[in-house]
């Protein structure tokens, strides 16, 4: 293991994380078996106390989550030059086995910490605790993730030895590459970007929708799942080509470095808001008709839907002012 | 009506020094009455007023304000409820040395946002119905006992509460004081202020302003009636 600042970091603060989160699921299986607002027993008034100094611990530690996405790709992006044939931060997820499963766990817990957070933050507003089983079953179906990336991470950073030569950006992305990395690449740009574009628009038109009518909440939730998948792979795809302005370029992990203005965090930044707050919208219209929240849940979910559009829109602004104001052209790709 | 359902409260639950200051205890106090909780030191009277006031949480049983639980309110409505229903007049009255009494009797609206010059004008009329506007810019430390206990209830009513809560409020009180404290009270109680006080002071709980006497013990309720 490499004693780097950033790692050890990831390392203890990712330990701290799955502690917390496993101790707050073993407090929410409690919680879903024996929570009865209607009693005043000494165990459900115990479990008021706690659910809020809980609650309150678990969301500090789940936005540490939502950053540690981005200390993570920075870490491997930073560390890269210390493996022989590593370019960005590609090379140092290929390194050994769980590099990428690291990523993948990164990402999927990111939106369900993100998720978790708006449902608590909606839970936080009603007077009778009206989301409390909705979170903590979320947070149980998190935990597994949450402990699974602490395990794989470990695994990866245990496992990173400066002597192994592993590959560049180049070699994987590319379309004589085995994988779902290559299959994207081989994608002609012009129906990816028709489906970019119009998964895009038809994103946009929902959350208008849902903003002006308060209609579509579902549809909102699934759009935006759709656009953060469609977004990654035109990335890959046709959009890393713009920045980088080369053809067979498709790295989606050099944007982030100084050359290219760090321009891959803002455009991942605004990718991963969208999606949590879109989901976010699906996700809170079961319990609108709760009576405590009744009144408050429309608001909180337009202003999510709003967050949603606003940061799909900014990201799709960057993307086409790229592509718009570049000399560069895909003609014939 | 605030209405207390099987009540217990235990201190230090689980460690040897674990105590039960109230076992059980029910009760429904009217609004708009003087209720006056009797009994000897250790009784529960302080514990039963703090989860009144919702200045604490029972470890069993539910209380109600006019019908709405409040016990499992989470902590932000419950500071909310605390603070637009409930005036509380410490047995130390807890003013805060250092500063002003006028900036003690503001001290409680502050989270309310309301405008500066709006609320001074406001805490100096309740310091002005005690006769203490010349005594606004004092220090607290500088105030005496019947002064301070004044400003004490200026503060409590600062937020405009409809429930009065003192704990042993002549405590500290020589007998004209107190008199002077239940004079006071009754003039609130008439403006129709729901007023609870916890004392074994026979000056308060046989005086005219209680309407209501509980007698407390060992943490219980031994018997409640109108006050002769």
């Amino acid at each position: 293991m490499m004693l780097h600042p950033s790692i050890l970091a990831l390392f203890f603060s990712s330990l701290l994380i799955s502690l917390m989160t496993l101790y707050a699921a073993c407090y929410g299986i409690l919680i879903l078996r024996r929570w009865d607002i209607a009693s005043g027993s000494e165990l459900q008034l115990s479990l008021e106390r706690r659910t809020y100094l809980i609650s309150t611990i678990i969301s500090y530690f789940l936005v540490f989550q939502l950053v540690s996405l981005f200390l993570f790709i920075q870490t491997a992006d930073s560390i890269c030059h210390l493996f022989v044939g590593a370019m960005c931060a590609v090379g140092t997820l290929t390194v050994n086995g769980f590099g990428y499963p690291t990523l993948l766990l990164k990402v999927v817990t990111f939106i369900l910490a993100g998720l978790w957070l708006i449902l608590n933050h909606a839970d936080n507003l009603g007077y009778d605790y009206p989301l409390i089983r909705a979170k903590y079953l979320l947070l149980l179906v998190a935990a597994p993730f949450v402990l699974a990336e602490s395990v794989v991470q470990g695994s990866f950073f245990l496992k990173l030895t400066p002597d192994i030569i592993t590959s560049c950006c180049g070699a994987l992305f590319s379309q004589s590459a085995r994988g779902i990395a290559s299959e994207i690449v081989a994608v002609p740009s012009n129906p990816m970007q028709i489906a970019f574009y119009g998964c895009m628009l038809v994103t946009f038109a929902a959350g208008a929708r849902f903003w002006l009518q308060r209609k579509g909440a579902y549809l909102v939730g699934i759009l935006s799942g759709i656009s953060f998948a469609v977004s990654i792979a035109a990335i890959i795809s046709f959009i890393s080509l713009y920045f980088y302005e080369m053809p067979s370029h498709h790295c989606p992990f050099c944007i982030l470095q100084k050359e290219y203005g760090y321009v891959g965090y803002p455009l991942y930044a605004l990718l991963l808001a969208g999606t949590v707050t879109g989901v976010g919208v699906g996700l809170l219209q079961p319990y609108r008709k709760k009576k405590s929240l009744q009144e408050i849940l429309p608001g909180v979910q337009r202003k999510l839907a709003a967050v949603s559009v606003l940061s799909y829109l900014l990201f799709t602004v960057i993307v086409t002012w790229k592509i718009v104001f570049t000399s560069f052209t895909l003609e014939g790709y | 009506m605030i209405s207390a359902r099987d009540i217990s409260k235990v201190f230090n639950a689980g460690r040897p020094s674990e105590f039960t200051a109230l076992h059980g205890v029910s009760l429904d106090i009217r609004l708009h009455e003087t209720t006056v909780l009797k009994g000897p030191s250790g009784s529960g009277k302080t514990t039963l007023l703090a989860l009144l006031g919702c200045m604490s949480r029972p470890t069993t049983g539910r209380i109600f304000l006019n019908d709405r639980e409040i016990t499992s309110l989470p902590e932000r409505f419950l500071t909310e409820i605390r603070r637009s229903t409930f005036g509380f007049v410490f047995q130390q009255f807890n003013l805060i040395k250092g500063i002003s009494a006028l900036e003690n009797v503001m001290a409680p609206a502050y989270p309310t946002g309301e405008k500066f010059s709006l609320l001074r004008r406001r805490a100096l009329a309740a310091l002005e119905m005690f006769n203490l506007e010349k005594r606004a810019d004092a220090k607290v430390e500088w105030l005496s006992g019947g002064e301070a206990q004044r400003v004490a209830i200026a503060r409590a009513l600062i937020n405009n509460p409809t429930v009065i809560i003192a704990d042993e409020p002549t405590a500290h009180l020589d007998t004209r004081l107190a008199h002077e404290f239940i004079g006071i009270m009754a003039d609130l109680k008439a403006k129709g202020s729901t007023i609870i006080l916890a004392s074994h002071d026979p000056i308060v709980y046989d005086s005219e302003l209680a309407d209501r006497v509980v007698e407390m013990r060992d943490g219980q309720v031994v018997s409640q009636g109108i006050s002769a």
